[in-house]
């Protein structure tokens, strides 16, 4: 079993606790970051012959100095080297979350992308191409519903290929 | 973009609302926010809804329910930009 | 380096185009990084490189910490400072705005998004409502129809309550007192003439105020009330004043010292002491019993518009006055800029129109018991006291009390506005206590026999049994005139009611007082009351925020300027249609 290390990085309403849930179901154990009082969340699961360990950092609009948060979450990405960050964003507010996304893929760390809440972005027809997006951000791009578990099984498809591209 | 935004927001000569904004800019409301938090952050503009006070209570979209407000209306969500002189008093 | 590693390294390398002289020493800055092993090996190079250059703390504690550090920021701050001086702003900012850019270009080639449907509905609406000339008239026009339908809806219930409170209350009180062998002492006269009179003289217009601020609260939860703010705004801004000015002013309507301390929101000085003298002239809730009555008594069949000229005369005198202002004592320079956020339009949610009338008309009832009863018994007494031996205590006509004779005094300046005489005086003097004093004041005054002293209480049940009769009948009167008022009946002259006692002595007295022009100087005192100085809680908060110079000037500048707003009424209406 090869480890892999996942992060998992979002704006603050993204849906970015319902996925980690629906991916790691129960097994999560919560600490603190160190020396915050800010949550850290983990969990842990196996899939394809990996042994996958992914951790929630918190929710942030930005990877700038403002906030605790932010230094947090960009301190584990350049620190920990996580193998893959998965980049929740809000279908319905891309514009907005791509903000984050953007900075993300800026740190030269694999990235998948999970375009979460998408029933919503649909519901309002919202019409994404995510092939489009994809391709201009030259990564994996996943229609997700992560409170009706929509989708993850992709997700971690698309980290496991995404790992087996990169790192063997 | 950012640039756009104020010089956008100077132009309507007074004051503009979010969504004429949204459309000029031909920005989503919700990224157009991101954007103005940008320039909160950089002293820029001012969020008035940090800077309320206790006995005003215009605070939050709710305050119509608190029980000592004797507001007849309460103050829709705004920022103001920040003049020259006020950004230098704030030393941002 | 394989084919394939490369393949991939330059899959993984996403890259912003910065423009030329950014990417310029972007790149010298990332080879300089790769000649620091320790930090070359730390973080990503082109990202570190960008942090430099948006001169990111956390990033620079960080380096310095390790070997060749001090040295790099070194480097960035040299090409920092090259940039800065072609750019003449801050990196991070130039930076942050390629980075919208880019995704706002992402965004329109790869996502269609239709306006959703509420958001649609709104725009459009908001097209209408906001709109740079007809926003203004329409907001006017909505809050004409808000003080219509108030009086309007109001008006049977008014009936009921004094109904209720001279015929089964005053009934009631009267027997308690006689029972006790009180009939025509001083105490019966103490309950009867000053407590009843004055108290329930105020609590007749409860009504007026539930259905006004039941209005109000709808406008607002519905969110129209941002889009008036909204537009009112503009306005403001035309003659100089601060885009946060309407905050205070709307919150005037309901009570002028809440709206003393919201001026708090106004950084400026010259803006908050502004501000602050206009904000009186937002009419309070405390001012309407005042139009409504003299409405009732002077324009029976316009009262609806009458009540509200009296707010759009408010309005435009803080307008006029916050030009000359603006013009001679506060001139000012730049203004700046407001963003508004409107929210979408909803549905009104019956419990915050609830809490919003229980917390007002709970304010006005908590005020009917303590301010009011208690200027209500000194009053009492000073129109009780005799004064040069006429008749004896509780036993003297009101001429001749203590009251009449101090208020004698002031009376002749207010001779040219056309009621000048001691009932007029006296009541604006206690309305500086709280503007429903002046309507207390006046019941008091005018109304010697509310209740029948003689009168015998017909039982306890049956008086209660006409108390929800009558309510039945205001109900059913009300529920009759709403089809009217929603029709084209709205712009038809209302049915003129009964004028009750009080509302005849106050017409037969201003009649006497002006010449014969009662309706002049009626309109006169309502522009007066409208005008001058606020109640004394008012002027406290009011020196607590402008401090005591400012209060003064405000107190003589609105004494003054309702003397000559109530002169020009009074004389031009006696001079043009007289």
């Amino acid at each position: 079993m090869n480890p892999l290390l996942i992060a998992l990085a979002g704006n603050p309403n993204s849906g970015k606790t319902s996925l980690f849930n629906a991916i790691t179901g129960s097994k999560q154990h919560v600490g603190n970051w160190p020396g915050k009082t800010i949550a850290k969340k983990e969990g842990e699961f196996q899939h394809r012959g990996y042994d996958i360990k992914i951790v929630d950092l918190p929710g942030i609009y930005s990877m700038s100095a403002f906030s605790p948060e932010e230094v947090i979450a960009r301190d584990f990405i350049v620190q920990e080297k996580p193998d893959i960050v998965i980049t929740v964003l809000d279908a319905a507010n891309l514009e907005r979350n791509l903000y984050l996304a953007v900075q993300v893929l800026e740190m030269n760390v694999p990235v998948v992308i999970a375009l979460n809440m998408s029933d919503i972005a649909e519901a309002k027809n919202i019409q994404i191409e995510r092939e489009g997006l994809s391709q201009a951000l030259s990564v994996p791009v996943i229609r997700t519903v992560a409170r009706k578990e929509e989708g993850t099984r992709d997700l971690i498809d698309a980290i496991v290929d995404t790992a087996n591209q990169t790192l063997l | 973009m950012l640039y756009q935004v104020l010089h956008e927001i100077e132009k309507a000569d007074g004051s503009i609302t979010l969504n004429d904004l949204s459309i000029k800019l031909g920005v989503d409301r919700n990224a157009l926010e991101g954007m103005l938090q940008f320039w909160v952050q950089k002293g820029r503009i001012q969020d008035d809804s940090t800077t309320c006070d206790d006995v005003v209570c215009s605070c939050g979209p709710s305050f119509i329910s608190s029980v000592d407000c004797t507001f007849i209306a309460k103050m829709p969500k705004t920022y103001s930009v920040r003049t020259q002189n006020e950004q230098k008093e704030k030393g941002n | 380096m394989s084919i394939i590693e490369t393949a991939l390294q330059k899959k993984l390398s996403f890259k912003i185009d910065y423009g030329e002289e950014l990417e310029e020493q972007i790149n010298q800055l990332v080879d300089e990084i790769a000649q620091r092993p320790v930090i070359a090996e730390q973080f990503p190079h082109r990202w570190l490189a960008i942090k430099l250059l948006e001169e990111d703390r956390d990033i620079q504690i960080k380096l310095l910490a390790l070997k060749d550090g001090a040295s790099l920021i070194k480097v960035a701050q040299k090409s920092i400072e090259l940039l800065k001086s072609v750019q003449g702003d801050d990196l991070d900012i130039q930076i942050a705005d390629r980075r919208y850019r880019w995704i706002n270009q992402l965004v329109n080639s790869t996502v269609q998004r239709p306006l959703d449907d509420k958001r649609a509905f709104t725009d459009r609406f908001d097209q209408i409502v906001t709109h740079r000339y007809l926003g203004i008239p329409i907001f006017f026009i909505v809050m004409w129809i808000v003080f219509k339908l108030t009086a309007d809806v109001s008006a049977p219930y008014i009936d009921w309550i004094d109904g209720v409170i001279t015929g089964p209350i005053g009934n009631m009180i009267v027997a308690i007192l006689n029972t006790l062998g009180l009939r025509d002492s001083w105490v019966s006269s103490l309950f009867v003439d000053g407590i009843v009179a004055g108290v329930g003289g105020v609590l007749v217009f409860v009504p007026v105020l539930t259905f006004l601020y039941l209005a109000l609260a709808v406008l607002e939860d519905t969110g129209y009330m941002a889009r008036g703010a909204y537009v009112m705004d503009r306005v403001m801004g035309k003659i100089g004043l601060h885009g946060k000015s309407f905050l205070p002013m709307l919150v005037g309507f309901g009570c002028t010292v809440p709206a003393f301390y919201s001026t708090r929101t106004l950084e400026n000085e010259k803006d908050r002491i502004l501000t602050g003298l206009l904000v009186p002239f937002m009419s309070c809730g405390a001012r309407l019993p005042v139009y409504i009555l003299f409405s009732a008594i002077f324009f029976p069949r316009y009262a609806g518009t009458a009540v509200f000229s009296m707010y759009l005369l408010g309005i435009l005198t803080a307008i006029g006055l916050g030009i000359i202002l603006r013009k001679t004592v506060f001139k000012n320079k730049e203004q700046s800029a407001l963003i508004i956020e409107l929210p979408p339009y909803r549905a009104p949610n019956v419990k915050t129109v609830w809490l919003y009338i229980k917390e007002r008309v709970g304010t006005f009832l908590k005020n009917a018991w303590t301010i009011i009863m208690a200027t209500s018994i000194v009053l009492w007494l000073l129109l009780a006291i005799p004064v040069n031996g006429q008749g004896s205590f509780a036993e003297t006509d009101v001429d001749h009390s203590v009251f009449a004779t101090v208020n004698r005094v002031v009376a002749p300046i207010l001779k040219p506005l056309g009621f000048g005489n001691w009932q007029a005086s006296g009541s604006l003097i206690t309305g500086f206590l709280a503007k429903e004093v002046v309507v207390s004041t006046m019941a008091q005054i005018y109304t010697t026999d509310v209740l029948e002293t003689n009168a015998e209480s017909n039982g306890f049940l049956q008086e209660i049994g006409e108390i929800i009769f009558t309510f039945w009948g205001a109900t059913v009167d009300t529920l009759k005139s709403l089809p009217l008022i929603v029709g084209v009946d709205l712009f038809e002259e209302e049915v003129e009611t009964e004028p009750t006692n009080l509302m005849n002595a106050i017409y037969a007295s201003f009649d006497a007082s002006s010449g014969g022009h009662g309706v002049f100087a009626g309109l006169a005192f309502m522009v007066f009351v409208l005008i001058y100085t606020p109640c004394v809680v008012a002027v406290a908060a009011e020196r607590q925020e402008l401090g005591t110079k400012w209060m003064w000037v405000s107190m003589v500048g609105q004494l003054v300027l309702a003397w000559i707003m109530a002169l020009a009424v009074f004389q031009g209406g006696k001079l043009l249609f007289g």
